[in-house]
């Protein structure tokens, strides 16, 4: 792998999820970093088709990409797939987690993220964005999140992911 | 016509539907109501924009595409292009889109380019959540002996605009007809459950004919002046 390609991959693991304050790499949304050439062609996948933070998220990865490689144009490509939480990184797990969402992991409970309670109750299928799941805590009365695309959001609107 | 013409067809159905949606953000039925009919709206808006770049039009061209064309050249199906602003209606358009959406992006995941069925799967996952939303508000209303009077009543009217879902000439007759009637089979039991017959749906889809006497024209009026609006400094940013 050239230093060039090595110093974009690492600029662009940088980069902070708009809305989140997790890392897009650690959230599972960016796929590919490749550079060939002079140019550097970044993959990101959106948690949901209709986020809106798409435009940032590309303009921040432009961002990173040229604060190290000035001279390199940069592509990037939104793959339309799904996006799962089992794609959030172990460390962005436990980033998730201290803020208060719920694990997203594989087989995960919704489990409160600030108790550790298991009674907990599902406020609906939609939040206050387009991949959040609302619930809130009977135990130590704590509102949060699950992202759509994990277990634990699954558990709450239906159908089997992770 | 082309496959790509059929994507579009599909994308001013979904572009016309959650705009028409988005006037219940502010005009809600209660504040969670709010959240899901704005994440609907803008996830319609999303698979619109999504299919309309899978048809070859770029920012641009989407652009274009949605403020820029007369409404002569706009077809699409009769369920978007009239306002229902009561809330039982509503429901049952949302109800009877959605599951077009789901069952119509089944389809496009047998398509033959790779990125094509990928987007299909994603897009009917996600339309799959909307059909879970407005089916539990059927059962809600229909079931309620305060409102399923006129929910059942609601549909005679709404029901019958929705037989040309699949009827677009964009659309392969074979696939057309096979998803119409796969779509027919998906309502059938919910709205059955609450006294409403999929009769209206016809078995095989309804050409989409003219739009004469429908609000098109002044819904997409309303969308295209977001775009000549008074230089207020927010529409602006639509230009």
């Amino acid at each position: 792998m050239s230093d060039l390609q090595d110093r974009v991959r690492a600029a662009v693991a940088t980069v902070e999820d708009p809305e989140v304050p997790i890392t897009l790499q650690d959230l599972g949304v960016v796929r590919d970093v490749r550079v060939t050439g002079g140019q550097a062609r970044v993959v990101l996948r959106p948690t949901r088709l209709a986020c809106p933070a798409r435009g940032e998220m590309a303009r921040r990865v432009h961002e990173a990409v040229r604060s190290v490689a000035p001279d390199v144009d940069v592509e990037v490509d939104w793959e339309i797939a799904t996006w799962r939480g089992s794609d959030v990184s172990g460390r962005g797990t436990q980033v998730l987690l201290q803020i208060g969402y719920a694990d997203p992991g594989v087989g995960a409970s919704t489990a409160c993220p600030f108790c550790g309670s298991p009674d907990v109750r599902s406020e609906g299928a939609f939040g206050g964005s387009v991949c959040k799941v609302p619930f809130s805590c009977r135990s130590c009365g704590s509102t949060y999140d699950a992202l759509k695309g994990s277990t634990a959001a699954a558990a709450a609107i239906g159908g089997t992911r992770g | 016509m082309t496959r790509l013409d059929g994507l579009l067809r599909v994308a001013e159905d979904r572009f016309l539907h959650g705009h028409l949606l988005s006037r219940w953000i502010t005009d809600y039925v209660d504040l969670e109501e709010s959240l899901a009919v704005g994440s609907i709206s803008q996830e319609e808006l999303a698979h619109a924009a999504t299919l309309m770049e899978f048809a070859g039009l770029d920012d641009e061209g989407r652009d274009a595409f949605i403020f820029e064309r007369p409404v002569q050249a706009w077809q699409p199906t009769a369920l978007v292009v009239h306002r229902l602003d009561d809330w039982p209606a509503t429901v049952l358009r949302g109800y009877l889109l959605a599951s077009v959406g789901e069952v119509g992006s089944v389809l496009l995941s047998h398509a033959r380019r790779p990125e094509l069925q990928s987007a299909g799967q994603v897009i009917a996952a996600e339309q799959r959540l909307h059909v879970t939303h407005w089916e539990r508000w059927v059962s809600m209303l229909g079931q309620d002996q305060r409102t399923g009077d006129e929910l059942r009543a609601r549909a005679a009217k709404v029901l019958p605009l929705a037989t040309d879902v699949f009827g677009s000439p964009a659309f392969d007759q074979a696939n057309g007809e096979a998803a119409h009637a796969a779509w027919v089979d998906s309502v059938s039991g919910p709205l059955t459950a609450v006294g409403v017959s999929v009769d209206a749906l016809g078995r095989i889809p309804a050409p989409r004919g003219e739009l004469a006497g429908s609000d098109l024209a002044d819904i997409l009026g309303e969308i295209q002046s977001l775009r000549v609006g008074a230089g207020d400094g927010v529409r602006g940013l639509y230009r």
